[in-house]
């Protein structure tokens, strides 16, 4: 098979996974109950207004007529409208600053996470049934069966309520708004402060055990003993020989987790009131908001599956025998 | 025989005496086996879901045995609005017009997703004199009018009223000069606390900043359809005529108006001085543009117009004249808090109006828009040139969007907003009591708890309606779900929203020794000791199908042999049962944890979708780094 019929192959692949991963995710949201017209009760719709809601959404029509509708328009790069945000485009709502928001939380918290674990993993790994790597271990056991919303209380709780440390939610205060760029900037990394210390303790035991294992898993392959061997101390072989293989572990769950840093943690964002995809995410689903909720599983499929026919092409790239599959 | 004719003659005399006696009732009853039914209830409203724990305690007492599950308004409304639904308490919130109230037990209501709350009387004689409410000018008659129209609603629906909250509110204590009106401080009504607060002589120092629990949805005055929004639009445009704190029309950018003698043509003098915010003088042009395409275009706020106005004209720049289809002696009062906000024409003018996304607001009110986050901030600014004059004394409202009730309070507390836009929790009130820089200021709130009965297709017997009313304690529900915060409300209209329309000789109080006596009249006795009465009257009308019957039978049809016949008949049982029974496991544990089904279930399918996309990118990277 030649390079180019190969690329051919996986961007065809890739287009057939994108529209049944998007079919899939408009009728999903459309078989789950509620009734996107049902979220206001503030004020008591007359049956005309009901049904001339209804009409304006969409929703008299046939799924299947409301299916294709929704394709023609995706074609043409139109997510459509917000049904709880009247009028306001899909596609705004999300690129804007709801996706920085993710995008600073998640970033700064997959690599602090990925960071920390990964050193902390080398330590524990090299010094295996130490006192530390006891503590370590159960703790990140137990760190990683609490429940996130739990912990995420917890540290509103003790840092926001009672030592009042962090802000209790939001991404800036009101006084903020109309400060210079460099309080504003405080302001907001003040504000970071909370969901950033929840995102981290959920990556990092997870991290950690990886690595660790990768550690333990080395130390009995001959090069460690070669190594030890030719009289290098501890320290030059952990942090010179397999900190590269730590690493690796550590990057490698990065990549697999990376939609997260799209979609956001949904939880952690609700806790602390972090205006991301998270929380618009949550909210839509709430109200039966469909077109926000396809919106934003449509741009996650769009990144993963871009991203693997990326890896595909550079892997054939370099290696050419996966060209001949 | 004497004695017979005395018994008779005193059973008259009764039935005159007594107003349950003397009604015939226009809808057939529905009648079910035992006085047992499902109860829902929303977990995140403590003011009706509380008051639902104690009723079922209430009524168990009297043999009705209600079974509470909750469950998330996004199950529970869609099926209400489908009549499939049994019993269930919720809150309404109310309106100084009566008709908003009296017309939803009209027979249009019946029909399943309309919209429709609670069943209807569906008797065509009711709607009748609904009709004639809607067109009557006589003070005197229309009075009659609408309480009869409670009494044959209080006698005869399954509509239970319970109590009316207090709306409590905390506000920081430099704030001065507000009113409160009905409803609670700075509710829609009340523009005027807006207009005339302050806490400081410095103009700069006048910034009022709320907190909201969620955003605006929509700053599009045709289709806001949500208090939040329509709070915020409030501050931007105006309507024709506003409400002043005693809830009598006022004029607004309507300097004034006539009223024809036959109460159909109704002609309004117009503001000269009023400017839009972008500096286009405001005409009639606007006011002709705003009522009439926001009918024509179906728009949500406008649609319900349709059947009252004929046609909207320009008589010239500054007075209009609506013509109404019939006479409507509550045309002000709906055009004063029906939110009617008058659009500029000429920039909403050419727009499809129901999908105007609005983003920068320009309306004539006392205050501009300047900038919004959304799922933030909202930052509005004084609009120097309003046309009344000296007002408003705030320069700049910051609406600051933080989710949960003890974060809101905190904020509060710690000075970083004024106040919230919602009722403080009951819970918290005690606090800021205690707290010298908090102010607390209750009024007559804008929620009325009460409970339904689907009486649509399920279960209608006024007799056990009776019974549960004069069952209910009132006022221990008010003590105990609302901290006492509340007024004990009977019928479907009240004193503090309605004055002297409210029919306040209907009252039943709690007595339930006459609430079994009912009930035994009516042909219900716990004939099985389980507590629970059965019905062992005469008048049984209807059986409730099963619903698994349906499913076998339809299987059993497309089925060849009879042995494949059965054993899909199993296998329809069986699935039918896991089902049931995962469905009653995923509830308990959503109960058992405090969420509600709706949000878990959409929950578990987005964490279902995103970990199968995190295996299937997981499983690629394993397959590449394998080869």
């Amino acid at each position: 098979m030649s390079f180019a019929s190969y690329i051919l192959k996986k961007v065809s692949e890739a287009i057939i996974t994108i529209f049944i991963a998007v079919t899939l995710a408009f009728f999903l949201f459309r078989f789950l109950p509620g009734d996107p017209t049902a979220v206001f009760l503030d004020v008591r719709l007359t049956p005309e207004a009901k049904l001339a809601l209804q009409k304006q959404f969409g929703l008299d029509k046939p799924l299947y007529e409301q299916y294709f509708l929704f394709i023609y328009n995706l074609l043409q790069g139109n997510l459509g409208y917000s049904f709880a945000y009247r009028g306001m485009p899909v596609s705004e709502l999300i690129f804007g600053p709801k996706l920085v928001n993710t995008l600073v939380l998640m970033g700064s918290g997959m690599v602090i996470g990925a960071v920390l674990s990964t050193i902390l993993g080398l330590i524990v790994g090299w010094k295996r049934g130490s006192i530390l790597d006891r503590f370590l271990t159960s703790a990140s056991y137990a760190l990683s069966s609490a429940p996130i919303f739990w912990i995420g209380l917890l540290v509103l709780l003790v840092l926001g309520s009672y030592l009042n440390l962090i802000p209790m939610g939001g991404t800036l205060s009101i006084d903020a708004l109309y400060a210079d760029p460099l309080t504003r900037a405080l302001n907001y990394l003040h504000h970071l402060v909370g969901p950033l210390i929840v995102i981290v303790l959920y990556f990092l035991p997870i991290y950690m055990l990886y690595v660790r294992n990768t550690i333990v898993s080395l130390l009995g392959e001959p090069f460690v003993e070669l190594l030890k061997a030719k009289g290098l101390s501890s320290k030059t072989i952990v942090i010179g020989h397999l900190s590269k293989y730590a690493l690796l572990t550590s990057i490698t769950l990065l990549a697999v987790q990376s939609p997260l840093l799209v979609t956001g943690a949904i939880i952690t964002e609700t806790v602390f009131g972090w205006n991301g995809i998270g929380l618009l995410l949550y909210e839509s689903v709430l109200k039966s908001d469909y077109p926000v909720v396809q919106g934003i599983f449509i741009i996650t499929i769009a990144i993963v599956v871009v991203a693997n026919l990326l890896a595909d092409i550079a892997y054939a790239y370099i290696d050419p025998r996966i060209r001949r599959g | 025989m004497r004695i017979y004719i005395g018994i008779l003659i005193i059973l008259m005399l009764l039935s005159l005496v007594s107003p349950i006696q003397s009604i015939t009732y226009a809808k057939e009853l529905i009648i079910k086996d035992e006085l047992k039914f499902e109860f829902w209830s929303l977990p995140w409203f403590p003011q009706s879901d509380k008051a639902a724990e104690l009723i079922v305690k209430q009524l168990e007492k009297i043999g009705i045995k209600l079974e509470l599950r909750r469950l998330e308004s996004s199950i529970m409304y869609p099926r209400i609005q489908k009549f499939d639904f049994e019993a269930y308490a919720l809150a309404t919130s109310q309106s100084p017009n009566p008709l908003s109230m009296l017309d939803s037990f009209t027979s249009k209501w019946a029909k399943p997703d309309i919209g429709a709350f609670w069943g209807p009387l569906e008797d065509p004689e009711f709607d009748e004199l609904i009709n004639k409410i809607r067109t009557t000018t006589d003070p005197n008659e229309l009075k009659r009018l609408v309480k009869e129209a409670q009494r044959r609603i209080a006698f005869e629906s399954g509509f239970i009223p319970i109590y009316l909250t207090q709306s409590v509110k905390v506000i920081r204590a430099e704030w001065k000069n507000y009113t409160v009106m009905t409803g609670g401080l700075l509710e829609v009504f009340d523009i005027w606390s807006i207009l005339y607060m302050y806490k400081s002589d410095k103009p700069e120092e006048n910034v009022f900043k709320i907190a909201f629990p969620s955003d605006v949805l929509s700053l599009n005055p045709f289709t806001a359809v949500d208090l939040r929004s329509i709070w915020i639009i409030n501050l931007i445009y105006d309507p024709l005529v506003r409400v002043d704190p005693e809830f009598n029309v006022v004029p607004w950018l309507a300097e004034s108006w006539e009223v024809s003698d036959d109460g159909k043509v109704y002609t309004f003098k117009l503001r000269k001085n009023v400017k839009w915010h972008d500096g286009t003088p405001f005409t009639a042009d606007d006011v002709v543009f705003t009522f009439t395409e926001g009918i024509k275009q179906e728009t949500q706020r406008f649609v319900g117009l349709k059947d009252i106005i004929e046609s909207v004209e320009k008589v010239d720049d500054y007075t209009v004249r609506f013509v109404l289809k019939n006479p409507y002696p509550f045309f002000l009062i709906d055009l004063a808090t029906g939110y009617y906000y008058i659009a500029p024409k000429h920039i909403a003018g050419e727009l499809d109006l129901t999908q105007w996304d609005n983003k920068n607001p320009i309306g004539t009110g006392p205050f501009r828009f300047v900038e919004r986050t959304v799922g933030e901030f909202i930052v509005l600014q004084k609009n120097d040139d309003f046309w009344m004059a000296g007002v408003p004394k705030i320069t700049r409202i910051i609406m600051k969007v933080i989710p949960e009730a003890e974060s809101r309070f905190l904020a509060i507390k710690k000075g970083e907003v004024d106040t919230e836009r919602y009722d403080t929790a009951i819970t918290l009130v005690k606090q800021a009591e205690e707290d010298p820089n908090l102010n607390v200021v209750t009024a007559p709130g804008l929620w009325l708890i009460y409970i339904a009965f689907n009486t649509v297709n399920h279960f209608y017997d006024p007799k056990v309606f009776q019974a549960i009313h004069y069952a209910i304690d009132r006022q221990e529900i008010v003590e105990k779900a609302n901290g006492g915060f509340g007024y004990p409300v009977y019928t479907v209209l009240n004193r503090f929203w309605n004055g002297d329309l409210a029919a306040e000789d209907i009252v039943f109080e709690y007595d339930p020794d006459k609430a079994a006596k009912l009930l035994e009249e009516a042909g219900w006795v716990d004939v099985d000791g389980d507590g629970v009465r059965e019905y062992v009257g005469e008048k049984k009308r209807e059986e409730e199908k099963p619903v698994e019957t349906v499913v076998k039978t339809e299987t059993v049809m497309v089925t060849e042999t009879p042995e494949a016949a059965t054993k899909t008949v199993t296998v329809v049982e069986t699935v039918v049962k896991t089902v049931r029974e995962v469905e009653t496991k995923v509830e308990t544990v959503t109960q058992a944890a405090g969420v509600s089904g709706g949000v878990v279930t959409g929950l578990i399918v987005v964490i279902v979708v995103l970990l199968g996309i995190i295996v299937f990118m997981a499983s690629r990277m394993r397959r590449t780094a394998s080869s």
